[in-house]
C-alpha cells in the first residue's frame, strides 16, 4: 500500500517552511542586529546602517537563496520526470557547465573587475550557447538518450575549456577567484543580481510548470505518452529552454550549487505518490527550503571563514547520493 | 443475417520506411466497429511498425481515415480520443498508484491544472471495475505481478474511452489463464461496439478469439478474413514455414503449430 499525505497539506507545509527559513535568513549575519530592529529596518525608508544591511545585503541574499533553490528543485524534478531517471539533475544538459565557463572567462579576462555585471551576463550567454549546442547535437530528436549524450558532450567540453582558462590564468589571485566563484556562494550579492537573474528564473519556471501532465504520461514510456496526445518534441523544448533559462540564471549569480536538484526531488517523490506533475511544485518549495537552510548554515557554522554554499551542499549531498545509489541497487532485481 | 457493420478505420496504401528499408508496403485494410481483429505475422513482418505509423509515431505515406476524419491531420489530442494504444513495452517508470495510472488514460480529455472532472472519475471507476482492480487501486503500479500489471495497463486504455484500441502483443509474458482473460476482455469490448486490433504471436489465441485476422508478411497483407480462412496450411507454410495441427472444439477452432518445414527463416 502506498500511503501519501494529502497534496495540499504537503504544499502548505513546505511553503510555511520556506517562509520561516526566508525570515531566518534575513536575521542571520555578522552585523548582529536584533530581530525586531532588523525586520523594522527591512521596510524603513531611512539610510541608517541597519536598513542598508537589511535591504541591500540580506534581502537579496534571501531572495536569491529561495529563487535559486526553487530553480534547482523544479528543474531537477522536471528533468528526472522527462528523462524518467531518478539520477538526472539540473547540470545534466551542460547548462551549468557552460554558464560557469562564461563566468570564468569574465573573471579571467578582467571584464568582471571592470564591469561587475559582465560575470552574470557572460554566464547567461554561456547557458544560451549550451542550449543551442545541445539542441544541435540532439538534432531535434525526441529521444531522450540523444539529449543526455549531447548534455554529457557539452558538459565535458565546457569543463575542458574551464580547465584551460584556469591553466592559463595570469596570476594565482585570478585562479583563486575563479575557483572560489565556481564553488558557489550567495555572499555579497546585491539587488542588481536579483533583478538580473530572477526574471529569467521566472520565465524558466513558467515553462517547466507546463509540462507536468506530459511528465505524468511519460511514466508509461514515450510511445504511450505520445499516443495519449502529448507532443514530445514540444515537451522537450519546454524542458530544455525552461532549465536553460532558470538554471543558467541561477548559475550566473551564484555559481554551481550541486546536489540540491538531484536529491530534493528524490526525497519528496514518495510524499507526492510519485506523480511527476505534483513533484514539480513540491520540489521547487523543497529546493528553496534546502538552499535557504544551507545558506543560513554556512553563516552560522563558520561566520569568519566564508564557507562556500556549494561546498556545504556537496558535503551533505554526496553521502546522500551514495545512499541513493545503494537504494537503487537494492531495488533492482 | 449479421447486422450491417459500420466502417471505423480505413487505411489506404500505407507505406513506412525505416531508414532505407521499406517495412510496410502499400497496405490497405478496413476495420469495422465492434470487431476484434488479430494482426498476425512473423517477427519483422511489420505488425508493430504498422501500429506505430497509424499512431503517428513513425512517418508514413498513404492515407488513413477514422470515422471520416483524416487520421494524420487531426491533432494528437483528437487522435487520442479515438484510438488508444497499448505499446509492446509495458513500462511503468514511477511507483504511482494503480488508480493514478488508470487516470492517465483521461489525459486526452483534461487540460491545464484542472482536477479530474466527474466524467474522468466515472470513466476511471468503470475501467477499474471492468478489469477487477478494485482491491489493487491504491497499490503501487510497480509492485504488481505481470498479470496484474497487464490488467492495469488495459484499464488505462479502457478509461480513454476510444472507439478503437491498438494492442501490440498484449498477451506476451502472460500465463494461459491471463491470456484467455485478456482475450475475453477484448471480445467483451468488441461486443460493446468497440474495435480492437491486437498483434498476436499465439496463433491458437488468434484462431479462437478473433473475429477476423490480418496476416502480414514482409510488410504486405497476405490474407485477411475469418481465422480459418487465413490460417490455412498453405499460408502457415509460406509465411511462418510451419505445419499446424487443426481441430474443432466447443470453444472455436484450434490451431497449434507443430513442426518447422525449413530453417531458412530465423
Amino acid at each position: 500500500m502506498t500511503t501519501t499525505p494529502s497534496y495540499p497539506l504537503l504544499i502548505s507545509w513546505l511553503a510555511t517552511l520556506v517562509v520561516l527559513l526566508f525570515i531566518a535568513s534575513l536575521l542571520v549575519g555578522p552585523a548582529g542586529i536584533g530581530i525586531w530592529t532588523s525586520l523594522a529596518a527591512l521596510f524603513s525608508g531611512e539610510e541608517d546602517v541597519a536598513s542598508i544591511v537589511m535591504q541591500e545585503i540580506r534581502l537579496p541574499r534571501a531572495i536569491l537563496g529561495a529563487a535559486i533553490g526553487a530553480t534547482l528543485g523544479l528543474s531537477g524534478a522536471a528533468l528526472q520526470g522527462y528523462l524518467r531517471n531518478p539520477l538526472a539533475e539540473p547540470g545534466l544538459l551542460g547548462i551549468s557547465a557552460t554558464a560557469s565557463l562564461g563566468a570564468v572567462i569574465a573573471i579571467y579576462t578582467g571584464l568582471s573587475a571592470a564591469f561587475p555585471l559582465a560575470l552574470p551576463l557572460m554566464a547567461l550567454t554561456g547557458a544560451v550557447i549550451a542550449v543551442f549546442l545541445v539542441r544541435l547535437l540532439a538534432g531535434g530528436s525526441a529521444a531522450t538518450i540523444t539529449l543526455i549524450l549531447a548534455g554529457v558532450a557539452v558538459t565535458s567540453f565546457a569543463g575542458a575549456l574551464t580547465s584551460l582558462v584556469l591553466n592559463l590564468s595570469p596570476n594565482p589571485f585570478a585562479a583563486v577567484e575563479i575557483v572560489f566563484w565556481m564553488l558557489g556562494s550567495l555572499k555579497d550579492r546585491s539587488m542588481t543580481h536579483v533583478w538580473l537573474s530572477v526574471p529569467f528564473m521566472l520565465i524558466g519556471w513558467a515553462m517547466l510548470a507546463q509540462v507536468g501532465r506530459a511528465l505524468d504520461a511519460l511514466t508509461l514510456g514515450e510511445a504511450a505518452a505520445a499516443s495519449l496526445g502529448f507532443r514530445l518534441a514540444g515537451v522537450q523544448t519546454l524542458v530544455v529552454l525552461g532549465t536553460a533559462s532558470s538554471v543558467g540564471a541561477a548559475t550566473a549569480v551564484a555559481g554551481s550549487i550541486g546536489f540540491v536538484g538531484l536529491i530534493v526531488p528524490h526525497v519528496l517523490r514518495p510524499l507526492v505518490g510519485a506523480h511527476p506533475s505534483r513533484l514539480l511544485a513540491a520540489s521547487a518549495l523543497g529546493g528553496a527550503a534546502v538552499v535557504l537552510a544551507a545558506d543560513i548554515a554556512v553563516r552560522v557554522i563558520a561566520p569568519e571563514r566564508d564557507l562556500k554554499l556549494g561546498v556545504l551542499t556537496a558535503l551533505v549531498g554526496a553521502p546522500f547520493f551514495l545512499w541513493l545509489i545503494f537504494q537503487t541497487r537494492r531495488e533492482l532485481p | 443475417m449479421t447486422p450491417p457493420r459500420t466502417k471505423l478505420l480505413n487505411v489506404e496504401k500505407l507505406s513506412v520506411h525505416l531508414g532505407k528499408r521499406q517495412v510496410v508496403e502499400d497496405l490497405s485494410f478496413d476495420l469495422d466497429a465492434g470487431e476484434c481483429v488479430g494482426l498476425i505475422g512473423p517477427n519483422g513482418s511489420g505488425k508493430s511498425t504498422l501500429m506505430k505509423a497509424l499512431m503517428g509515431l513513425l512517418p508514413s505515406k498513404g492515407a488513413a481515415r477514422i470515422g471520416g476524419h483524416d487520421l494524420f491531420a487531426i491533432a494528437g489530442q483528437e487522435r487520442a480520443r479515438r484510438i488508444a494504444y497499448l505499446p509492446q513495452e509495458q513500462q511503468v517508470v514511477w511507483p504511482i498508484s494503480v488508480e493514478a495510472l488508470v487516470m492517465l488514460g483521461r489525459a486526452p480529455y483534461r487540460s491545464g491544472f484542472a482536477p479530474p472532472s466527474p466524467d474522468d472519475v466515472a470513466a476511471v471507476e468503470e475501467a477499474i471495475v471492468a478489469m477487477d482492480l478494485v482491491e489493487l487501486r491504491h497499490r503501487s503500479a510497480r509492485e504488481l505481478s505481470g498479470g496484474e500489471r497487464a490488467r492495469v495497463l488495459i484499464a488505462r486504455t479502457l478509461a480513454q474511452q476510444t472507439p478503437l484500441l491498438f494492442a501490440d502483443e498484449p498477451t506476451a509474458g502472460l500465463d494461459p489463464a491471463h491470456q484467455i482473460a485478456l482475450m475475453e476482455t477484448f471480445c467483451a469490448m468488441a461486443n460493446n461496439g468497440r474495435t480492437v486490433l491486437a498483434c498476436l504471436h499465439d496463433l491458437a489465441l488468434a484462431a479462437q478469439w478473433c473475429d477476423r485476422l490480418l496476416l502480414l508478411d514482409e510488410g504486405r497483407i497476405l490474407a485477411a478474413g475469418a481465422p480459418l480462412d487465413v490460417l490455412t496450411p498453405e499460408n502457415l507454410s509460406t509465411v511462418y514455414g510451419v505445419s499446424a495441427f487443426f481441430a474443432d472444439s466447443d470453444h472455436g477452432p484450434v490451431v497449434v503449430p507443430v513442426r518447422r518445414y525449413r530453417d531458412n527463416r530465423v
